[in-house]
């Protein structure tokens, strides 16, 4: 199966090796992530320093560009950062060494779905540096104010040119990339999997990353056609949201969160994928309840799609309609609790080795559940109409979403970076790294429950018309949260320079340095195009770490006894 | 330093209560769960234990989690839907009428005129550079939310009261202010540049001094439609 000499171009550019566009999407990811990053900084400087010029960045932000700035923060760190690294990259780099095959089913559509996302990165990009400004009518995109501005529609020609239409334009792009890999992810797992690799053989991730697909698939077409009707809105004048021509506002409320809820388990689910690798390789524990923990997302999925209307409590909605998404939301808990203690029950009476990996991963554990627990007090309809759009959401959704796009991504970078570039990065330096990243993640997002419950609004730039948040403590609390922002920064140059270090010596990684299971250890490091010599042959489940009656702490997938 | 600001209506403190119910639950569930995972930690021994939670007498701890988990969910949904009910359907009578059009970027505040009608030429209407909801105090006033061009909504945190005005729709529901004093009121949905500035103020005074603002207001020369 060893495919021969390619031209640069075709090994690296337009390559159709499954792990050369997973390299390509956790890089244009982690670039974007380096983007979205600065604007969080910026406007954080801004909401603690009000008025203040700000260092790297020039004069404090005017409203219109703090608006801009919050809005391509969110849609970055989503759909350019989180999907790209956790479900493209991830995805695409290890499903097929997982299942034991050469490459995805398609890898021409593979190819071409990364091209498709670059495009909607440059879209994106240029979109942000247009003369008249970038979009900033939220992440969310609410229209009327998404669907023609200030009441100052320009004419057809010159409204393709505008901020939101590319913004719109852009998104469009990245959910059809994100389409066409999910279709290789779910085409690869039913059909391609090697010998002996039945479905219940297959490590938790690719089972993960297959729900995540397969949610994405089901709930990501209304707001596709969403997001065409709100361009068509935008340039050739129709009236889908516009009430004055018989549309309405709240279908876009409907379209997009129909997609926009089950999107966080979209990305919670590869993240879960990549903990639920490193905590059994690291306790030397078989994962605990590997099928109840498939049957419990399974349950976790069908409910994500049924409790989008929980962003609209406040929309005026018919209360009984509350009633029914309030109790989906709070029962969203119950599997998801099963998770979590699976989990934790997969490190108990383990010989536990905290590596870095090891440490992101419980990190990871730890911020979620505060996360997850938050969520209940949104989820109950009563207490969300006070906080709603509050920083008590902000805080809430940092602690998901953080945990998931930078806590478990850099834990999947630590625990495979040896696999696919056969080197291994520097424990010591990780460590810092997770430390650093870690303390100051929560003292940027704890105190803004404190800022969210005293009745802090979301996305304002500047509090100080406010009389009662423009008092103590809350000031106080916005510098301790950017304080928090620029440790994060700061962590991330440990990183960078471990990455650096690394990547610079002559020091070559063990083949399956943390003596783990599943197949892709088995493979060479980094795997060649075609990434096996002989298929491997899968013999036993993926966990069989600390059998009894063993010598051996753990036997691989593919060792035949 | 106060966890949630001053209450001054009569279903704010009703709301609190559903936070502080959660906030017990969630911390006894955090504590828990934290220490469990600290003892999973320091459990760890030479040789990992073989066990794989496929058999009740493994999974059953997990599933003492789950269930505990859904009791308290139900415990919380069951009180939380009661206030729910509360806050939600208009009250069988209402005193006064309110009506609020948003647009940007300032809140405009609509009294009935003589037809007892909202939304009719006869308003009395509040707009800046006054920008203050007056209200009677005590009285259970019908709230409802227009807006003149995009979604905007109306916060006032005193009240834990806060609903969207979208164009298009009006949205009714309603609030019993119980306090007097003066209060903020911010759009806390992303309504275009000057979302930032759009602010107000709610004034609760007893219900004479309202009448009064009232009749004032209605001695105004229509001019200032």
């Amino acid at each position: 199966m060893h495919k021969e000499q390619q031209s640069f171009i075709r090994k690296y550019i337009f390559s159709t090796d499954h792990k050369v566009i997973g390299f390509q999407y956790t890089i244009v990811g982690l670039f974007m992530a380096l983007v979205g990053g600065y604007l969080a900084y910026v406007f954080r400087y801004n909401l603690a320093f009000p008025g203040e010029s700000i260092p790297f960045f020039g004069d404090a932000l005017d409203p219109k560009t703090y608006n801009g700035f919050v809005t391509y923060h969110g849609a970055i760190m989503f759909f350019w950062v989180a999907m790209p690294i956790l479900l493209a990259g991830f995805g695409n780099l290890l499903i097929p060494l997982m299942v034991g095959t050469d490459d995805m089913a398609f890898p021409t559509v593979n190819m071409l779905s990364f091209w498709i996302f670059f495009l909607s990165t440059v879209v994106l990009l240029i979109s942000l540096f247009l003369p008249s400004g970038p979009f900033d009518g939220g992440w969310t995109i609410y229209p009327p104010l998404s669907a023609d501005g200030y009441h100052v529609k320009p004419s057809f020609p010159a409204s393709i040119a505008t901020g939101g239409t590319l913004f719109l334009l852009a998104l469009a792009l990245e959910f059809t990339s994100m389409i066409m890999g999910g279709i290789n992810f779910i085409v690869t797992t039913i059909a391609k999997r090697t010998q002996g690799m039945t479905l219940f053989r297959l490590p938790i991730f690719v089972w993960f990353q297959n729900i995540a697909a397969l949610i994405f698939m089901v709930s990501v077409g209304p707001v596709v056609a969403g997001a065409v009707m709100l361009l068509l809105d935008r340039t050739v004048g129709t009236g889908f949201f516009d009430p004055a021509r018989g549309g309405d506002p709240i279908l876009w409320q409907h379209l997009f969160w129909f997609f926009g809820h089950p999107e966080v388990y979209v990305i919670l689910l590869p993240a879960l994928g990549i903990i639920g690798e490193i905590i059994p390789t690291f306790s030397r524990k078989p994962l605990f309840g590997y099928r109840m923990m498939i049957y419990l997302v399974l349950v976790a999925a069908f409910l994500s799609v049924i409790v989008w209307a929980h962003h609209q409590f406040v929309a005026g909605i018919d209360p009984r309609m509350g009633t029914f998404f309030s109790v989906g939301t709070i029962l969203i808990s119950v599997p998801f609790a099963g998770v979590i203690l699976s989990l934790i029950a997969t490190m108990f009476q383990g010989k536990i080795r905290f590596t870095t990996a090891m440490c992101f991963a419980t990190g990871m554990v730890a911020a979620f559940l505060v996360g997850g627990l938050t969520g209940i007090f949104l989820g109950s309809d009563v207490f969300d109409i006070y906080a709603h759009d509050t920083y008590f959401v902000v805080a809430h959704f940092h602690y998901t979403v953080f945990p998931i796009a930078i806590l478990a991504s850099l834990a999947g970078i630590y625990y495979w970076f040896p696999k696919f570039t056969g080197k291994q990065l520097n424990e010591t330096l990780g460590k810092i790294h997770f430390w650093l990243t870690f303390i100051f993640f929560n003292l940027f997002a704890f105190p803004l429950f404190f800022l969210g419950l005293a009745g802090q609004h979301r996305r304002i730039a500047n509090y100080e018309v406010f009389d009662y948040l423009a008092q103590e403590p809350f000031t106080t609390l916005r510098v301790i949260a950017t304080i928090g922002v620029i440790g994060i920064w700061i962590a991330q140059f440990v990183f960078l320079w471990n990455l650096i270090k690394t990547l610079r010596s002559k020091e070559v990684a063990e083949r399956n340095p943390w003596n783990a299971t599943t197949l892709e250890w088995a493979a060479d490091s980094p795997p060649p195009h075609g990434n096996w010599q002989t298929p491997p042959v899968v013999y036993r489940w993926a966990y069989e770490y600390s059998p009894e009656n063993q010598t051996k702490d753990f036997i691989p997938q593919y060792v035949q006894e | 330093m106060k966890i949630l600001p001053d209450r001054a209506s009569s279903y704010a403190a009703e709301v609190d209560s559903v936070f502080w119910l959660i906030l017990l639950f969630v911390s006894i569930g955090f504590v828990i769960t934290l220490a469990v995972l600290l003892y999973a930690i320091f459990s760890k021994r030479e040789r990992a234990k073989y066990f794989t939670g496929s058999n009740w007498r493994e999974y059953r701890w997990v599933a003492f989690g789950m269930i505990g988990i859904a009791l308290a969910d139900f415990i919380i949904l069951g009180y939380e839907l009661k206030v729910w009910h509360k806050t939600q359907w208009l009250p069988e009578e209402t005193h006064y009428k309110v009506g609020v059009l948003a647009r940007q970027w300032n809140f405009e505040y609509y009294y009935p005129g003589p037809d007892g009608q909202l939304w009719t030429n006869d308003d009395i209407i509040v707009r800046p550079p006054q920008d203050t909801l007056v209200l009677p105090l005590n009285k259970k006033v019908m709230v409802e939310l227009r807006s003149a061009d995009v979604i905007h909504a109306l916060f006032i945190p005193a009240f834990r009261f806060k609903y969207d005005c979208i164009p298009g729709r009006t949205i009714q529901r309603w609030f019993e202010p119980t306090k007097e004093g003066i209060y903020m009121v911010s759009c806390a949905e992303l309504c275009g540049v000057l979302h930032s500035r759009m602010r107000s103020t709610v004034k609760v005074v007893p219900e004479s001094a309202f009448q009064a603002f009232l009749q004032q207001k209605r001695m105004e020369p229509l001019a200032t439609k």
